[in-house]
């Protein structure tokens, strides 16, 4: 959990900008407002709410704006013993579809349809589009790897640009 | 708040036992189920469109094809999942036909959910939290996805492959937020467009509430679902005789049939058991002319040809019995509940749509015969024997003025019931007859108020259900060299796990100064009737006991004869049935009780314009009511039988095609990527037919680190038509790949048979064993059922 906690001694000092138009939306992974989520998809998402450990941002359902997208960071399998070289094995078998491996701020990274993981060492940090339900939905590829990257950056573990 | 992710280990553990249910996706015999039109959106808050136990309104057709990337969608099924008040099951076209169809299961808590999400996150102690769904998400071991918001808990699997567009964990996750979303009060929701279908709809309900009568053990929820089936058809069940409303509330119009849970659970126990009154002693209650038919026959037709929700019921529980000869067949004492309440509300229908005033009777179970004769009379007594008396006669005279005998509707229950005994009379050369006439609506309407007396005494005074089963269920005579086959014929008497009376029956007894019989069946005496044989010659007759013992259980063996038929020879399908009569001490003052004190006022009910045609009926059963209580007979035991195989004469009818004597499940399994092998993961095997007893293997594994392993299954069924069930248990020691490393597992199963398919489901265990050492424990659901088509055994199998 070294990552959390690192996370969250970095969130307390994360620019003011990141901390959402409310207060009971603040939270360590919700380093991006609603309108840069809805900037990086092109999507009007309308809210968003924080986790201990993850952010989701949502459209308005009441509206027909049926989409929502998931930041976290989730821990590693301790027991995984795969040879590989990184803690993504699993994903990436779970994960198939349009997936790609990368680097993300010089940490190993998978990208597929359905999200980029990035494995932190002791934490995976992911990000989860669920844009599914609607028509306007943007290909995933075309944003994940620039908000992986901004989100990082805010926290801390990446340098910022 | 994130949880302790589950160690690789585990996830091992886990695929070894749900693995098994990766079977149920590949292709299965076509199961009915209802199937829903195309809905439309309209704005609504989502809560509002769980209706009942229906919540297939919360999600479109399009939201789950989007989420799922299936094709279409093939049926809606509403109804109560993962035991959530409501719920949906959806089967969609897999994007590879070969691998579909997939299925989606939603379950629905609508108000105290969060005590049942608490539970289930207890219970699932190293789920992981799962932020940004509802309040709280989590998903347990076998990818159920849990979650609540506000009041309101939901549960989501999905399970789809091949071709599958992205995985099934997102799809659900997907579903599951949207859910919560709705049922927060966010968003659209949709007006489901029911399509009625003809007959689709009442059997997917009607085969799983009658799996739930079924289940192993018997017990209080064998008996709730009893009462949902009756109220489902407008019958309600109260806790007691002066309660002011059913357990449940009735669906539809209500009946003026109303039982007592007392006597439900009599019924319950019975058709659990697989008991029930045999047509013959039926037939002398309800005398008719010889153009007309008996009441086996009337009682065949509202079981094979009427289209509602009851008749589904009954031949769900019945099966397809011979209804050629009627008079055998068993009748429980649920299925004449239903077909008189069916009849009866029909007739108020009809009554209503002629514009008659008084249309029939609504339930008015504490002033039925205090309306009808007076309360001084009854109230005088007081007690509790008193008021179940007014309940018990009142609703008697309820059914019976809403069956207007005398002057009686047709409808459509009626004219399918008729149709059906005029085909059965044709077939046998009877001549009666065919038009719907008063004499028919007249003969309808009294074996109707027949079977509601005695489905309401006997239910009333006789908690025990009395059995005659074959074990095994099917036998096959000697042939070719082999010899022939022990069997038994077992008679039963189950309590249910009940050891008390009703207590209105102890009051009662107390009011008569009559002492009732001990409920313990040990030691009774056991009469046996001849075997009847058709063809003779299909056994031996072996030791019979004469007593019960101290399971209430006595026995009767034979032995299969031995055909001498040259090869080749054929199969051909004989019956053995038997009759015996269990002789309870006190009978009598049984009997007298239930004719002097529960009953007394029933032949007051039937005077004036009733007297004609229920007088007969009410005499014959105060003589043949101790009959009715202490008699059971078997249903048909199936022998295999050998005949020569000869091709038949030009221009004759051949025999029908027999039942293949030795039939097969198995279920071959898809792979899973590299993580799951492809193979066959259940292979079972009757050698006598659907009913009789199986064996074979679940064969578990088929990882990546864990080979193929059989575990050996063996079980049978303790009925031999309709819905059967049992319970099964196996599990063993399963090898991994890695040095020092097995596997120990345990499956708790549960086996349902309808004749043709085979369901499977249940939970299991499994333990990481390191040098002999027990290491680590996990247990798992075996997912939703596998159902699978029952098919002819390959030659030289048996």
């Amino acid at each position: 959990m070294a990552a959390l906690a690192l996370l969250l001694g970095t969130v307390l000092g994360a620019p003011a900008a990141a901390q959402g138009p409310a207060a009971a939306t603040s939270g360590p992974l919700c380093v991006l407002t609603v309108a840069e989520i809805a900037d990086l998809t092109g999507l009007p998402f309308a809210s968003m709410v924080s986790g201990d450990a993850n952010c989701t941002y949502d459209g308005d359902v009441a509206v027909g704006d049926v989409f929502t997208l998931d930041v976290r960071l989730e821990p590693t399998d301790p027991t995984i013993q795969t040879g590989g070289e990184d803690d993504l094995w699993f994903t990436r078998f779970d994960f198939e579809t349009g997936g790609r491996d990368l680097t993300v701020g010089g940490f190993p990274a998978w990208e597929a349809d359905e999200g980029l993981w990035v494995d932190l060492g002791e934490d995976v940090f992911v990000v989860q589009p669920m844009l599914f339900f609607t028509d306007e939905a943007p290909a995933a590829q075309t944003f994940l790897v620039s908000m992986g990257e901004l989100v990082l950056s805010r926290m801390g573990f990446i340098d910022g640009s | 708040m994130a949880a302790e992710r589950a160690p690789s280990r585990v996830r091992l553990l886990v695929l070894l036992l749900v693995a098994v249910l990766l079977a149920s996706v590949a292709p299965v015999a076509a199961v009915p189920g209802p199937v829903r039109g195309p809905v439309a959106a309209v704005p609504a808050l989502a809560a509002e469109r769980v209706q009942g136990d229906d919540a297939c309104g919360l999600l479109t057709d399009d939201e789950i094809l989007r989420a799922t990337g299936a094709t279409g969608v093939i049926s809606a099924s509403p109804g109560s999942q993962a035991l959530m008040t409501a719920g949906c099951y959806w089967r969609l076209d897999a994007v590879d036909p070969v691998y579909g169809p997939w299925e989606l299961w939603v379950g629905v808590e609508p108000t105290g959910g969060r005590t049942r999400f608490e539970g289930e996150l207890a219970f699932n102690e190293n789920a992981r939290l799962v932020a940004g769904i509802g309040d709280a998400a989590f998903v347990d071991f076998t990818g159920v996805w849990i979650a609540v918001t506000g009041d309101a808990a939901l549960s989501v699997q999905y399970l789809g492959f091949g071709g599958a567009p992205r995985p099934n964990v997102v799809s659900a996750r997907g579903l599951a937020w949207l859910l919560a979303k709705r049922l927060a009060g966010g968003g659209t929701a949709v007006e489901p467009t029911p399509v009625p279908g003809p007959s689709e709809a009442p059997v997917a309900e009607a085969r799983r509430l009658v799996e739930a009568v079924r289940a192993e053990p018997f017990g209080p929820a064998n008996v709730d679902a009893v009462v949902e089936i009756l109220a489902r058809s407008g019958i309600g069940t109260y806790a007691d005789p002066m309660a002011p409303e059913p357990m449940r509330p009735v669906e539809g119009t209500a009946s003026p049939m109303t039982l007592l849970i007392d006597q439900v659970r009599a019924m319950a126990v019975e058709a659990w058991a697989g008991g029930g009154v045999v047509g013959e002693d039926l037939d002398p209650l309800v005398p008719a002319d010889a153009d007309l038919a008996d009441a086996s026959s009337v009682l065949s037709g509202y079981v094979a040809a009427v289209e509602t929700e009851g008749a589904a019921v009954a031949r769900e529980l019945m099966g397809e019995p011979d209804w050629a000869e009627p008079a055998a067949v068993l009748f429980p004492q649920l299925v004449l509940t239903l077909f008189v309440s069916d009849i009866a509300r029909e007739q108020m229908a009809e009554a209503a749509a002629a514009g008659l005033a008084d249309a029939g009777g609504a339930p008015r179970p504490r002033l039925g015969t205090l309306a009808l004769l007076g309360g001084d009379i009854l109230t005088a007594q007081g007690g509790l024997c008193t008021a179940a008396s007014d309940f018990l006669n009142g609703a008697l005279d309820r059914v019976f003025n809403a069956l207007r005998l005398g002057a009686s509707f047709g409808g459509p229950i009626l004219v399918a019931v008729w149709s059906f005994v005029v085909g059965l009379a044709e077939k046998a050369f009877r001549d009666i007859i065919r038009e719907i006439t008063k004499p028919v609506l007249d003969l309808i309407g009294r074996v109707a108020a027949a079977a509601g007396m005695v489905a309401t005494i006997v239910s009333a005074i006789r908690p025990w259900s009395l059995t005659v089963t074959a074990v095994p269920a099917v036998t096959a005579k000697g042939v070719g060299g082999s010899p022939g086959q022990a069997g038994q014929l077992v008679v039963r008497v189950d309590l249910g796990g009940f050891d008390e009376w009703p207590p209105y029956v102890e009051d009662c007894a107390r009011v008569a100064g009559r002492t009732l019989p001990n409920l313990k069946p040990e030691g009774a005496p056991v009469t046996w009737d001849a075997l009847i044989q058709a063809p003779d010659g299909l056994i031996a007759e072996g030791t019979r006991q004469g007593r019960l013992d101290a399971d209430g259980v006595a026995t009767w063996d034979f032995m299969t004869l031995v055909d001498e038929v040259a090869d080749p020879w054929e199969d051909r399908t004989g019956q053995v049935r038997a009759r015996v009569t269990v002789e309870r001490p006190q009978l009598e003052d049984l009997r007298r009780i239930a004719i002097d004190e529960l009953f007394g006022l029933l032949p007051s009910l039937v005077r004036g314009v009733l007297e004609p045609y229920l007088r007969p009926t009410v005499e014959q059963l105060a003589q043949k009511l101790a009959l009715l209580i202490s008699r059971s007979a078997s249903g048909p035991a199936t022998v295999i039988y050998h005949v020569p195989g000869a091709t038949p004469e030009p221009g004759t009818t051949p025999e029908p095609t027999p039942r293949p004597a030795a039939v097969r499940v198995v279920r071959d399994r898809p792979a899973l990527g590299d993580a799951v092998l492809a193979g066959r993961v259940i292979e079972l095997l009757s050698c006598t037919g659907p009913y009789g007893p199986w064996s074979g293997v679940l064969r578990v594994g088929g990882l990546s680190l864990v080979p193929f392993a059989d575990l050996p299954l063996a079980f049978s069924f303790r009925g031999v038509s309709g819905v059967q069930r049992t319970h099964a248990t196996t599990g063993g020691r399963v090898p991994t790949s890695l040095p020092g490393v097995d596997f120990d597992v345990t499956f708790e199963l549960d086996i349902t048979v309808d004749g043709t398919t085979m369901t499977v489901s249940g939970s299991g265990t499994a333990g990481e064993v390191v040098q002999g050492a027990p290491l680590l424990d996990v247990g798992a659901t075996i997912g939703p059922a596998t159902r699978m088509p029952i098919e002819a055994a390959t030659a030289g199998s048996c």
